[in-house]
């Protein structure tokens, strides 16, 4: 395979500052992230350990196998909601190996607002939801949470039904949803282990009842204990709720990985050797490469070998649309179909793409789309060429592609480029952001130079008089307002995507999602919409 | 009378066994061995020429049975039997019964073995040759008076010593007189139960003594040489675990006077074989007393093969055959200076308890100054009911000072793992200085067990991180989804990998690590921090830097327990914690439900009623069978939820107990 160079200079001035800046943004990526980590006041912190209770994180970390990797997901979730219970809301989630099987694990931060949902964690639970179906994972669900967070009802009621309706549903697709429950489960949360295909329920620690003594007390004037309405021994004994008696923590993990052991998740498409090569070039350079202005261009395939297998990278027409870059290549030996922008769309340059995206389903290869595109190229030119059929052509092969795609947003991804490179509402298996990248309808200064145009024409049809004085002070504002909704900390916490990345993680993160897709049989399609010749 | 012997029966095991038949390998004579159940696959039988069964574990069943031993020996026609040491060594019975059979038994003449059996006919007959012997005194009778006014007349502290004993058994110091009826008890009762006659004798108690024998070789030409002395006086348990020669304590007129001492009763026995005269050395009044002789091959006897070179197993069964001494007192010239140390398999930080199992792993270097005499193979059961010799060291140079740092230096590299041993206590005794010095008696192991017993500082958190990384290591290599990640990567870190396990003293120790990359870790151990790189693993051997040290560690596991070695900071043991234990699901002690659709037939408690665990208490009636509910636990009847006659569903709660 033809070796390809880098141009890098490690020493160039604006590598320099282009690492300067990634780094700044990286560490406020970990101060958010070490806030993530919160387990709610010290106060309610100490009252765990003095109930021997492990801390959520801490229930991760003893439930999952000696040594195994963990996959964080959402941990971001919800970070810039004000009214929010903090990044990653009251649910720690994320993808391990539990008995040598991948789970998804999720695990209420009961120490926190009592593990009650907020807006956050509702809405990363049906992101969840998505991933588990689409990827076929075994769940594992720590229960420890108080239900919804009332003043955000509203907001939560339909789709705290909807986590629900999935527990089922995966169960119906022979996808195992496990509940312990260490705590409360109250409530709309006592359908948790409800609906789940199995129950373990901790002595006397475990609370699973509709409604409490208070509200029964209200209800029906019954005089009743916590223990009794839903206590642990009840619920193995008695109703028949809980599936197995756990005499402490550690026993129902204990208990859980028994379970796990004996689940079918089937067979994986492919586990690779481990014989693979590190990339070539270093993934530190990363840091350098990537342009902080997003205006200024750089090579994608300088990205690329910097995070495939030996940095051996088999390039499809490379000398055609040469705006985007597509090819073949491996992380952790797994392969993969890339598609990459190299700057703005042109007609060859999805049309490219569209082909690439075809010829990965015959071979039944998961996508990695790199987003780095301000979008189609706009103008007379290229109205007349036909462009809206071109991007129309690639937003069918990826709409209707049957193989797994992975999302990495390094850059820009604005506007329909968004859409044809696989952004969120084209549900990739996993999406992840760089801490630089921006993505919206279109740029922060070409919407408020589009919205000053608009505002100038509609005044002059209404034949009003110009305050340009105005114009300049509301386009600053709507500038301002507008570049914060495109940022990274704005995307994850709106869960466009599946968490912001330290671009040297890049092949960490896409190797675990790798592993994750390959776990599954792989089946492309030859089916699509019609394509516009 | 035999002129040549073609073949030798060994009537013994292990170590020993593997000794003779190195030297009837040389001598171009066949070695035939007997085995117990348990030693089938011994290195000894291994060895020898020819192997029979003789029998079960216990010695009595085989290496004690006379019958059987003589039986394998005339089935295949064996020209002599050496009986090694320990077992039928020193047993008339079977020295006679060889006679009789007409088999050449490698030890001195029957007389001399009788005498010697006894104590107190030892005694007698030495005074008769006017030998010093400690004050002593031994009766007929077992008149508890006469032995009270005797030890009254030799003096307190006294000793009380089995006739027919040795190795500590039915042996007891007095201290006082008010002890003595007591003691004497004690003394009598073992000596019964060990060697079937409960008679004992006294002797006045040399409270600052130590242990130095003569080795006499003669023949049956009335020639008799002696081979110098060996030094004993280290001892556990009445039980010789470092032996050196030349003695440390004595001059050379001294060494001459108890060298001829040792050659006078030699000749009053008209000795003829190998054997070996005990003394007691006064430390204070530097005299000597005559203990004992032993009419046997020694346990020690390399120390004084190394001292003067020769092969003594081979001079036994040569003048066994009648032949003449080759060697005369004037060629015996000891050669600088020879020290054996006795790995045993027992526990020194327990009261020296033997510990038995299986070693699985066994790693002797080969190093020209050394002396290796051992059974053990590269796995080896050490079973119950032998001694647990493992292995003897020994090792002889110019000087007392080069050989114990060279034994020093080997017991570092010498490895036995999966049992306790004493090779690094053995080492805490070769760096006290007063050992180097000589200045010791019989006591010294009790008097500086603690000192000797104590642990290498910071050796702790070295042996967890070799342990944790063996672990990881099995883990690391067993990977197969994810293992293009880092070792317990997390894109959001939140807490150290951890790994705990238990120590000897049941302390429970935390490791946590983390993988930083390509086989490094970041360790805290007690809240101390360690920058570790696995640098090298094979099987049971690994390689780490620790705080830019090296540590090369051999480990072996067992059901969650580790054995470890490390040259520098010697053996340590701990067992890996299980991380998910099964937890006892406590009987419930709450509820007393239906088990079935039942109908209540009595009830046989009351409100209130105070009741015991098991105590029935409500009788159930279902498909015609009756059955009865009984109580799990002490308590109150505290309430009684159903009725006589009632039809209850299953899972009814029926009474509630507190």
């Amino acid at each position: 395979m033809p070796q390809i160079e880098t141009q890098i200079n490690p020493n160039d001035s604006s590598f320099l500052e282009n690492k300067k800046k990634m780094l700044e943004s990286i560490n406020m990526l970990e101060s958010f992230l070490e806030e993530s980590k919160s387990h709610g006041t010290e106060k309610s912190v100490k009252r765990a350990r003095s109930r021997k209770k492990m801390l959520a994180r801490e229930r991760i970390e003893y439930l999952l196998d000696k040594d195994s990797p963990f996959l964080e997901l959402l941990p971001l979730a919800g970070l810039k909601h004000k009214s929010g219970f903090g990044p990653g809301g009251t649910n720690v989630t994320g993808i391990g190996l539990v008995s040598n099987k991948l789970c998804m694990i999720q695990s209420n931060v009961g120490t926190k607002k009592g593990g009650s949902v907020d807006y956050a964690t509702s809405y990363k639970g049906l992101r969840i939801g998505e991933i588990i179906e689409k990827n076929k994972l075994p769940t594992i669900n720590l229960v420890e949470s108080g239900g919804v967070n009332l003043p955000d009802q509203d907001k939560i009621f339909i789709n705290a039904g909807a986590n629900f309706k999935q527990i089922t549903q995966r169960s119906k697709l022979g996808l195992s949803t496990i509940s312990l429950v260490f705590g409360n489960a109250t409530a709309g949360g006592a359908y948790v282990p409800g609906m789940s295909d199995y129950t373990i329920l901790q002595k006397n620690a475990a609370k699973v009842f509709l409604a409490g003594p208070p509200l029964v007390k209200m209800a029906t004037n019954e005089i009743s204990s916590d223990e009794e309405l839903g206590g642990a021994e009840m619920h193995s004994k008695i109703s028949g709720v809980s599936d197995y008696l756990a005499e402490n923590e550690i026993d129902a993990f204990r208990i859980v990985r028994e379970i796990v052991e004996y689940l079918d998740c089937g067979k994986p498409h492919l586990i690779p050797d481990d014989d693979f090569v590190s990339p070539k070039f270093s993934a530190d350079e990363l840091l350098g490469i990537i342009p902080f202005n997003p205006k200024i261009p750089f090579d994608i395939r300088e990205l690329i070998i910097r995070i495939i297998d030996n940095s051996d990278f088999s390039e499809f027409k490379k000398e055609y649309g040469n705006t985007m870059v597509t090819g073949w290549g491996k992380i952790h030996g797994y392969p993969l179909a890339i598609i990459a922008n190299n700057g703005v769309m042109f007609s060859e340059s999805a049309n490219k793409a569209a082909q690439f995206i075809q010829l990965s389903n015959k071979n039944n290869v998961p996508i990695l789309f790199i987003n780095n595109t301000t979008g189609f190229m706009v103008g007379k030119k290229y109205e007349e060429g036909g462009i809206i059929k071109s991007g129309a052509n690639l937003i069918n092969a990826v709409s209707n592609s049957e193989v797994p795609h992975l999302t990495l947003m390094v850059g820009s991804s604005y506007g329909a480029g968004n859409y044809g490179m696989n952004g969120r509402s084209y549900d990739p298996r996993f999406l992840f952001t760089y801490p630089n990248a921006k993505s919206g309808v279109m740029g922060s200064e070409q919407l408020a130079g589009v919205m000053e145009i608009i505002k100038i024409q509609s005044a002059k049809s209404y034949g009003k008089k110009i305050n340009y004085k105005e114009l300049v002070k509301e386009k600053e504002e709507l500038l301002k307002k507008m570049s914060e909704k495109e940022t990274a900390w704005f995307s994850t916490s709106e869960m466009w995507d599946d968490g912001v990345i330290d671009p040297r993680q890049t092949r960490n993160y896409l190797g675990f999602s790798l592993a994750v897709v390959y776990s599954q049989p792989i089946k492309g399609t030859s089916n699509y919409g019609v394509f516009r010749m | 009378m035999k002129k040549t012997i073609n073949s030798i029966l060994i009537a013994n095991r292990g170590e020993v066994a593997s000794r003779i038949i190195r030297t009837c390998q040389q001598m171009g004579i066949a070695s035939i061995v007997v085995y117990s159940d348990i030693d089938k696959s011994a290195n000894y039988v291994k060895k020898a020429d020819q192997a029979y069964y003789i029998g079960g574990n216990q010695p009595n069943e085989s290496y004690l049975n006379i019958d059987k031993i003589i039986s394998v020996a005339k089935k295949v026609k064996v020209d002599a039997i050496h009986p090694g040491y320990g077992f039928l060594s020193e047993n008339v019975d079977f020295a006679k019964r060889c006679e009789k059979e007409n088999i050449i038994f490698i030890g001195p003449n029957v007389e001399s073995m009788e005498i010697m059996s006894s104590k107190s006919k030892a005694r007698k007959h030495l005074q008769k040759i006017g030998i010093e012997m400690v004050p002593g005194y031994s009766s007929e009778t077992k008149d508890l008076n006469s032995y009270l006014k005797e030890a009254k007349k030799i003096g307190y502290p006294i000793i009380i010593k089995a006739d027919l004993g040795g190795g500590g058994k039915g042996m007891r110091i007095v201290k006082k007189e008010s002890d003595f009826k007591e003691l004497l008890n004690q003394a009598q009762r073992e000596a019964k139960n060990a060697f079937g006659d409960d008679k004992v004798l006294i002797e006045k108690y040399i409270s600052d003594g130590r242990h130095i024998e003569i080795q006499l070789l003669g023949d049956k030409h009335k020639n008799l040489i002696h081979l110098y002395e060996r030094e004993c006086t280290i001892q556990r348990r009445y039980q010789k675990i470092i032996e050196e020669s030349p003695s440390p304590a004595i001059n050379n007129s001294i060494r001459k006077a108890m060298c001829d001492s040792a050659l006078s009763i030699g000749k009053s026995l008209n000795y003829d074989s190998l054997g070996t005269v005990e003394y007691i050395y006064n430390n204070k009044t530097k005299k000597f007393y005559f203990l004992e002789v032993n009419t046997r091959l020694q346990v020690e006897h390399p120390v004084t093969e190394e001292l003067i070179k020769i092969d003594l197993v081979k001079l036994q069964i040569e003048v066994a055959l009648g032949k003449k001494l080759s060697l005369t007192q004037n060629q015996i010239k000891p050669l600088g200076y020879s020290l054996e140390l006795r790995i045993y398999a027992e526990d020194p930080k327990n009261n020296f308890n033997p510990s038995s199992g299986s070693i699985e792993k066994f790693i002797c270097p080969e190093r020209d100054y050394v002396r290796i005499e051992t059974d053990l193979d590269k796995e080896s059961l050490i079973p119950i009911h032998y001694d647990p010799l493992l292995a003897k060291i020994i090792i002889s140079s110019e000087s007392r000072e080069k050989t114990i740092n060279k034994m020093n230096h080997f017991l570092s590299e010498l490895v036995i793992l999966g049992i306790d041993h004493n090779q690094d206590f053995l080492k805490k005794i070769l760096s006290q200085p007063n050992f180097i010095k000589g200045n010791y008696n019989t006591h010294y192991l009790k008097n500086n067990l603690k000192s000797l017993n104590s642990e290498i500082k910071d050796s702790l958190s070295p042996f967890l991180i070799c342990a944790s990384l063996y672990n990881w290591k099995i883990r690391d290599t067993k990977r197969t989804l994810l293992k293009g990640l880092p070792s317990g990567w997390r894109n959001n870190f939140f807490e150290s990998q951890k790994s705990s396990y238990i120590l000897a003293n049941n302390e429970e120790v935390q490791c946590n690590y983390r993988f930083i990359s390509s086989n490094k870790f970041d360790f805290n151990i007690l809240n101390y921090n360690y920058k570790v790189e696995l640098i090298d693993s094979s099987k049971e051997f690994i390689i780490v830097e620790i705080n830019e040290e090296i540590f090369n560690f051999h480990i072996i596991e067992k059901k969650n327990k580790f054995f470890i070695k490390n040259n520098k900071l010697g053996n340590f043991k701990l067992l890996k914690k299980d991380q998910y234990p099964i937890t006892n699901s406590s009987i419930n002690e709450s509820l007393y439900l239906a088990p079935i659709p039942s109908l209540i037939i009595s009830i046989l408690v009351k409100k209130n009623q105070k009741i015991k665990k098991n105590d029935p208490l409500i009788v159930l009636s279902s498909m015609k069978m009756e059955s009865t509910i009984t109580a799990l636990k002490d308590g109150k009847v505290e309430s009684i939820l159903v009725k006589e006659n009632q039809n209850v569903d299953a899972s009814t709660e029926l009474i509630k107990i507190v």
